[in-house]
């Protein structure tokens, strides 16, 4: 029977292994949630491609299902550094089958840039509308989508070098602007979901704070672009502390 | 159809500075849009002196656009791109705004601050709007008219308001529930607050063969919020005097 998945990637570090802790409690927080919503969460662990970052190991996500003989119907590939609220809605009904991301609504230096760089020196001046560039840390997709995927992994493979070649000259992003221009350049129908399913940048608007505030205005913390954050130190701090709080504030009073 | 598109621009002493201080650069770039596009512009500058400060007179809107099929109500911190497309084409007979979630504290308090005028009402922040830049069909002129009503009410209250969290924005938020009204949302291009927040000021610092800032680029109305007075007069001062070339009939 197929249902809905979960999909993150969790590949660890052997010269890192305590950066891994709080990204095990993003697994956890979304295994919670899962058990809530009848779906189920597929992690992949292991390198599939050595000479492939993680990050763009997403893209591997319908291969991995169907290699493990796991049904599908919908899929939602998700960062590992965020955590998603215990009470969250399902949101797979609200895609009406359709890909779905989230506005990456932060710092548009970076995405305009990201955007022309890719333009100019990949796309061959192909360019879209800036409001519709989406964070990839949170998308949902379906079968429709498993060519598109087949596609971006393939022009990966052949395209490796300029792709390696441009994020250390531009440092503009890695998976998520490739994933754009093909949504985009293959007309796919894109439903952009509100903020609150994938809050990004949540320093720029001011809802970082000490009291949770963010918990109170949306569904998924994705704990990313926070400033003065080195080895990734604040982001796990924030993922801990909020964990916690969950646990304490949710989770223990449903296991009583 | 006959479109408007009304900004109120009063300098009053309640401010330390001149509205027309900034207002001469918005004026410039709508004057030309309106022409271009053959839409009418009604620009306030006389204080009704029923109200406390000068932003209530955009209330008036309601009494001020008759024979106006659609209309747009822009502050006058904002300035029009050359050539930005037609708004009025954007709808039907919604009311349309950009959703304002560049600081969500200051939102979050914003709505908690003047709930208590509205004890039964809520406010989905998804559909919170940014009051600078509306555009609406005349069926919805009502709301200013209730939003006066509101004010007269409570003058003294929000004449002394010290509790931050803006004037008339969250004020028309809650109208807009009230009413059952869900704001058609556009895109951020439309209004485009906060935008040293956003990092928009710069331009391309990477390939440098077109150093047009970003928000000349990517913005129809350019809505210079969130930084002090002074800055903003200086910001449009510079952008009319960098782009003023663009506006030649």
């Amino acid at each position: 029977m197929s249902t809905n998945i979960v999909f993150t990637v969790n590949i660890k570090n052997p010269d890192k292994p305590n950066r891994s802790t709080p990204y095990d409690l993003s697994i956890k927080s979304w295994k919670d949630w899962a058990s809530k919503n009848d779906c189920e969460v597929f992690v992949l662990d292991q390198w599939i491609y050595e000479e492939m970052n993680p990050n763009w190991h997403k893209l591997l996500v319908f291969d991995l299902l169907e290699s493990s003989d796991i049904e599908y119907d919908q899929i939602l590939i998700v960062d590992s550094d965020t955590i998603i609220h215990p009470n969250a809605p399902n949101v797979f009904e609200t895609t009406d089958n359709k890909f779905c991301a989230v506005h990456n609504d932060g710092s548009y230096d970076w995405v305009c840039r990201s955007l022309e760089t890719y333009s100019k020196y990949v796309f061959k001046d192909y360019m879209f509308d800036v409001w519709e560039y989406f964070n990839s840390g949170f998308m949902i997709v379906n079968g429709k989508h498993k060519d598109l995927f087949r596609d971006i992994r393939n022009f990966y493979l052949t395209n490796s070098n300029l792709l390696k070649q441009i994020q250390e000259n531009f440092g503009v992003g890695t998976d998520q602007p490739i994933i754009n221009f093909f949504v985009q350049k293959n007309n796919v129908d894109l439903k952009l979901l509100p903020y609150k399913w994938n809050m990004q940048d949540m320093f720029r608007k001011e809802i970082l704070t000490p009291d949770f505030l963010f918990t109170k205005l949306g569904w998924v913390y994705h704990f990313n672009a926070i400033p003065e954050n080195p080895d990734s130190s604040k982001t796990v701090y924030w993922m801990n502390k909020t964990y916690k709080f969950f646990h304490i504030s949710f989770y223990r009073d449903s296991n009583d | 159809m006959k479109n408007l598109i009304y900004i109120v621009t009063i300098d009053h002493p309640s401010s330390k500075y001149k509205n027309s201080d900034y207002s001469q650069y918005c004026l410039n770039t709508w004057k030309y849009w309106c022409d271009m596009n053959d839409v009418d512009l009604q620009v306030i500058t006389k204080h009704d002196e029923r109200f406390g400060k000068p932003i209530w007179n955009k209330e008036l809107i309601y009494e001020r656009a008759e024979g106006y099929d659609k209309i747009g109500v822009v502050d006058s911190d904002t300035m029009v791109k050359w050539d930005s497309p037609n708004p009025f084409d954007l709808f039907d007979e919604e009311f349309c705004g950009v959703n304002d979630i560049a600081n969500m504290k200051w939102m979050d308090d914003s709505i908690k601050a003047y709930g208590k005028f509205f004890p039964d009402l809520e406010i989905d922040y998804y559909q919170y709007i940014n009051a600078g830049v509306l555009f609406f069909h005349k069926k919805h002129l009502h709301i200013f008219k209730e939003i006066l009503d509101f004010y007269f009410d409570n003058q003294e209250e929000l004449d002394n308001w010290n509790k931050g969290g803006g004037k008339e924005q969250t004020i028309l938020n809650y109208h807009l529930v009230k009413n059952n009204i869900k704001p058609k949302l556009i895109p951020p291009s439309w209004n485009l607050f906060a935008i040293h927040k956003k990092e928009m000021f710069q331009g391309n610092w990477q390939i440098q063969e077109d150093p047009t800032p970003f928000f000349i680029k990517y913005g129809n109305i350019w809505h210079f919020t969130g930084i002090s007075l002074q800055d903003r007069i200086d910001l449009m001062r510079i952008t009319w005097e960098r782009f003023r070339g663009e506006y030649v009939y």
